[in-house]
C-alpha cells in the first residue's frame, strides 16, 4: 500500500469500499427494531412522568405539615415564698407590704381561648438584684 | 407511523443501505459488523423518523448515528474485554488482526484512532467538505482539518513501518 496524496487516498478508498456488495436492505427488520426503540422511549417517558407526578404529590405533603397551634393566653406566674436571706454581694429590693401582698396572690391573665392551656410558672425561690 | 410514512422510510433506507454498509466497513473493518451497524442506525432513524424529516437533512442525522453507534460498539467491546479480566484493547486495535486478509488500506485505517478514521471516510470517500464533516461529527472545521492531516501522516508513516517490518 502506498498513499501519495489526498487524491490517491480517495481513489484507493473508493476501490476498496466500492468492492463491497451488501445484501438486500432489511427494511422490515430495521422497522421492527425501530418500533421496539419507540416503545422503549414511550415507556421511559411514562415512567418519568409517573416519577415526577409522585414527587409532586408526595413532597408537598411532607413539607407542608400543619403547624401546632400556639396559645395566645398570657402565662400565670405564682410566687410562693418571700426571700428571707440575702446572698453575699446582692442587694435586696425594698419590699413594701403592698408589694408583698401583690406577690402573694396569683396573677392570672386572660382565660385561654383555645389551643394549649396557658403555662403556669411557679417560682419557689427568689431573685436578688446584683449590686 | 402511517403507511405513507412507512413507504417513505423504506425508500430512504433502500437508497442509503449500500453506502451505509460500506461506511460501516470502513469504520469497523468487518462486513458483518458493518451490516449490524447500518441496521442499528436505520432502526434508530425509524424510531425518530418524523423528527428526522422535520430537521431537514436525514443524511447528516443518519451518518452521525452510524458514527456514534460504531464508537459505542467499540467502547462496548473494550468494556467487555475489561470485565473478562484480560488487557484492555487500545482504541485503534479492535479490528486489527495479525492474520489479516483484508485490503492493506483497511488494515491501516483500523490502526487510526476512531475520530481520524471517521474524518478520512467522510472527507475522502464520501467527498464531503470540511464544513459538512464538522457538522456530522459535531466539531470545528479546524479540528476536522487537523484530524485529516494527522490521519494522512499516520497512513504514510504506517506504510513506511510496514515496509521496514517486511525487510
Amino acid at each position: 500500500m502506498s498513499i501519495v496524496d489526498e487524491q490517491d487516498l480517495r481513489v484507493q478508498l473508493a476501490a476498496v469500499l466500492d468492492a463491497i456488495s451488501p445484501p438486500e436492505a432489511p427494511v422490515s427488520a430495521a422497522a421492527r427494531k425501530g418500533k421496539v426503540i419507540q416503545a422503549g422511549r414511550s415507556l421511559g417517558i411514562v415512567s418519568g412522568l409517573a416519577i415526577v407526578a409522585g414527587i409532586g404529590v408526595g413532597i408537598p405533603g411532607l413539607v407542608n405539615r400543619p403547624a401546632v397551634e400556639v396559645s395566645r393566653a398570657r402565662p400565670t406566674v405564682m410566687v410562693q415564698q418571700a426571700c428571707t436571706t440575702v446572698p453575699r454581694g446582692a442587694q435586696a429590693p425594698a419590699i413594701t407590704p403592698e408589694l408583698a401582698a401583690e406577690r402573694a396572690e396569683p396573677r392570672s391573665a386572660d382565660a385561654p381561648r383555645g389551643g394549649r392551656p396557658a403555662p403556669t410558672i411557679t417560682a419557689g425561690g427568689c431573685a436578688w438584684l446584683k449590686p | 407511523m402511517d403507511s405513507r410514512t412507512e413507504a417513505e422510510f423504506a425508500e430512504f433506507m433502500r437508497g442509503r443501505w449500500s453506502a451505509l454498509v460500506r461506511l460501516g466497513y470502513g469504520l469497523t473493518g468487518d462486513e458483518r459488523l458493518a451490516e449490524d451497524l447500518a441496521r442499528a442506525a436505520l432502526a434508530r432513524v425509524y424510531a425518530s423518523w418524523p423528527r428526522v424529516l422535520r430537521a431537514g437533512d436525514p443524511d447528516v442525522y443518519l451518518r452521525r448515528i452510524v458514527l456514534n453507534v460504531s464508537l459505542g460498539k467499540a467502547s462496548g467491546r473494550r468494556v467487555r474485554k475489561r470485565r473478562t479480566g484480560s488487557e484492555p484493547e487500545p482504541e485503534t486495535a479492535p479490528a486489527a488482526r495479525v492474520d489479516d486478509d483484508r485490503p492493506a488500506l483497511v488494515t491501516a485505517l483500523m490502526r487510526l484512532p476512531a475520530g481520524q478514521r471517521s474524518v478520512v471516510l467522510l472527507r475522502y470517500w464520501m467527498d464531503m467538505t470540511e464544513a459538512q464533516v464538522a457538522a456530522v461529527l459535531g466539531c470545528s472545521v479546524g479540528n476536522v482539518r487537523s484530524q485529516a492531516s494527522r490521519a494522512l501522516a499516520s497512513l504514510r508513516v504506517g506504510e513506511d513501518a510496514a515496509e521496514e517490518l517486511s525487510l
